[in-house]
């Protein structure tokens, strides 16, 4: 496992990251519980099978015809 | 460094905290909204992000990764409008409408009215521990001899045989002195020089 140094500006990032991800929760709850209201709000089915698909172009490690190869 | 591949799925294989996270893995895991999405991916992303969320793992999305994220939003929803709608459109725009860009380079007022769904999208990230990089994040670079990031990308792109968003997201992860990457790409193993890559 690579280890390196964090960079201050890492860490600037993961305490705002914090600080903001600690006011969703209180405000909104378990994700889980919420998100794919907002999930549904924008994609239907197809399009996330296909987005996936597109951005892993030419080919997914895990898709269903890919399952054996590893 | 010279990186290896692991699976992350494996309860004993670690990952770094922080780790960046591919925009495949966030668009996987909102499948598991849908159900029938049984794909194996879906089940292996969704166990990726239980895990940031349960047990303190950190993920750092970097701006490009983002972008790409909202992008597909956009273009799914140009897409929802042609479905079924082209001679209407026809009509509408007086002009050809094959697919979506045709509708995009005519209207932008479908994207402008996604504003209060990307700004959701982008909220329901955060609470998985996944940490959204702002531009300003890569200024404090921990590379003593890094060089402009347009011939780094030249560079990178070529090194690793990475198309150019692959390539700047390592960019953008080398410059947060991030070592390790999760993706369901394949292309992403490439970057295995100088990355450890979860699949």
């Amino acid at each position: 496992m690579a280890t390196q140094t964090r960079s201050v500006a890492l860490e600037r990032l993961l305490d705002r990251h914090r600080r903001e991800a600690e006011r969703i929760r209180a405000e909104r709850g378990d994700p889980e519980t919420w998100v794919g209201d907002v999930v549904h709000a924008i994609f239907e089915p197809e399009d996330l099978e296909s987005a996936f698909q597109e951005l892993t172009r030419p080919g997914s490690l895990w898709d269903h015809d890919q399952r054996d190869e590893r | 460094m010279n990186g290896s591949v692991f699976d992350h799925s494996q309860p004993n294989v670690m990952w770094p905290d922080p780790i960046v996270v591919d925009s495949n893995m966030v668009v996987a895991n909102f499948q598991h909204f849908y159900p029938g999405q049984d794909h194996r991916r879906v089940e292996r992303a969704r166990a990726f992000f239980q895990r940031l969320l349960h047990d303190g793992q950190q993920g750092v999305l970097t701006p490009t990764a983002f972008s790409a994220v909202v992008h597909v939003a956009v273009r799914k929803t140009y897409e929802q409008l042609v479905r079924g709608h082209r001679a209407e459109l026809r009509r509408r725009y007086d002009a050809q409408v094959d697919g979506w860009r045709d509708v995009y380079k005519q209207d932008p007022v479908p994207l402008q009215q996604l504003a209060h769904d990307l700004n959701e999208l982008r909220e329901s990230l955060v609470p998985y521990n996944l940490a959204i990089a702002d531009l300003n994040d890569l200024g404090g670079s921990v590379i003593p001899d890094s060089r402009h990031s347009s011939e780094e990308l030249i560079e990178r792109m070529t090194r690793y045989g990475l198309d150019s968003s692959d390539a700047m997201i390592t960019i953008e992860a080398s410059r947060l002195g991030i070592g390790a990457i999760v993706s369901m790409d394949r292309d992403m193993r490439r970057a295995v020089p100088d990355f450890d890559i979860y699949t």
